[in-house]
């Protein structure tokens, strides 16, 4: 089984464009997303073991990716996942919030974001066609 | 630029902050330049149980998608939902597609309400990272987001935003020979870092 990707947005059009860079640089992972938390839990859970890595908006309604990331890395399944926090706010409280909540968080990615900042981010991570 | 008023407060340096912060993200995604500096006009909040009515349609006098973003001083402000300020954008919405195709982003479906709302939501989204950034830059806090509300022509329930504010900015975006794009902005006095 292929490990997998996962992208949690509450942007349609960001899921697309993310899932479309990915692409285009070359991963083959099967790429799943989710609009917020509560969608993207069942994926998690049905994928426990297979993800490569998971991609989380920082500014969603209802659980933040912040609150989202807290509540995995509680879980012994799930603290493993390479998770990079995506966010148009370069804020650096953010940023301190996020790695405080998850010391091995990968990435802090902000919109919008060029090709290769995302490829050097995720090049340890996942199945790459160069 | 073209003013109302010019206030004496600092309110009048956010919105141009924030005028400056969408030409630069058009600008970077899109390579559009600006032919004129945009309109700022000062006007009065109308607001019903605290909440501010915003009306889509007085924008371009068409079919109008717009998102509101709140801004907050600081982690604890956002934990509370006590914002200091809120920033609404709208376009039109045959533009919003347009803009969209020149950012290279995925196709955007016009016919399709809820891409078009999460599309709205997406540039306000970029345009909210930039504004904070400006404001940062110019020796503010930097401000914390909250996620993006979407709304086609009015938000029947008003948007939530600072209570004690009366007053608004109105700021007139206006590339390739049209007014595209406009911002409202109202925002309470944003702390100085230090």
């Amino acid at each position: 089984m292929l490990m997998k990707i996962i992208i949690v947005d509450d942007s349609q059009l960001d899921r697309k464009l993310l899932s479309r860079s990915l692409v285009n640089c070359g991963v083959k992972n099967e790429i799943l997303q989710a609009e917020n938390a509560e969608a993207a839990m069942p994926l998690i859970i049905a994928n426990r073991g297979y993800i490569a890595l998971m991609f989380l908006d920082y500014q969603m309604p209802q659980m933040t990716g912040v609150e989202l990331m807290e509540g995995l890395v509680k879980v012994p399944s799930t603290a493993d996942i390479p998770i990079i926090m995506v966010t148009a706010s370069a804020s650096e409280d953010s940023r301190t919030a996020a790695y405080k909540v998850n010391p091995n968080l990968v990435g802090y990615l902000i919109k919008p974001f060029k090709p290769d900042q995302l490829l050097s981010l995720i090049r340890p991570y996942v199945k790459i066609n160069d | 630029m073209t003013e109302s008023r010019i206030d004496p407060v600092g309110f009048y340096d956010q919105a141009r902050l924030l005028c400056t912060a969408v030409q630069k993200m058009i600008h970077l995604k899109g390579g559009y330049g600006f032919a004129a500096e945009p309109d700022i006009l000062e006007k009065r909040i109308v607001q019903f149980n605290q909440r501010m009515r915003v009306d889509g349609l007085s924008k371009f006098g068409s079919r109008t998608v717009f998102s509101a973003v709140k801004f907050y001083a600081g982690v604890d402000e956002l934990d509370r939902d006590a914002p200091l300020g809120v920033m609404i954008i709208f376009i039109e919405i045959d533009q919003l597609s347009r803009l969209f195709w020149s950012f290279d982003y995925p196709r955007l479906d016009e016919e399709d309400d809820a891409a078009i709302l999460d599309g709205c939501g997406t540039l306000a989204n970029l345009i909210a990272g930039c504004f904070v950034k400006e404001i940062r830059d110019a020796g503010y806090v930097h401000l914390q987001m909250s996620h993006f509300e979407n709304h086609i022509n009015t938000a029947i329930n008003g948007i939530n935003f600072m209570p004690n504010q009366e007053t608004k900015y109105e700021i007139r975006f206006k590339f390739q020979g049209n007014r595209r794009i406009t911002a409202e902005l109202s925002m309470g006095h944003i702390p100085r870092a230090v």
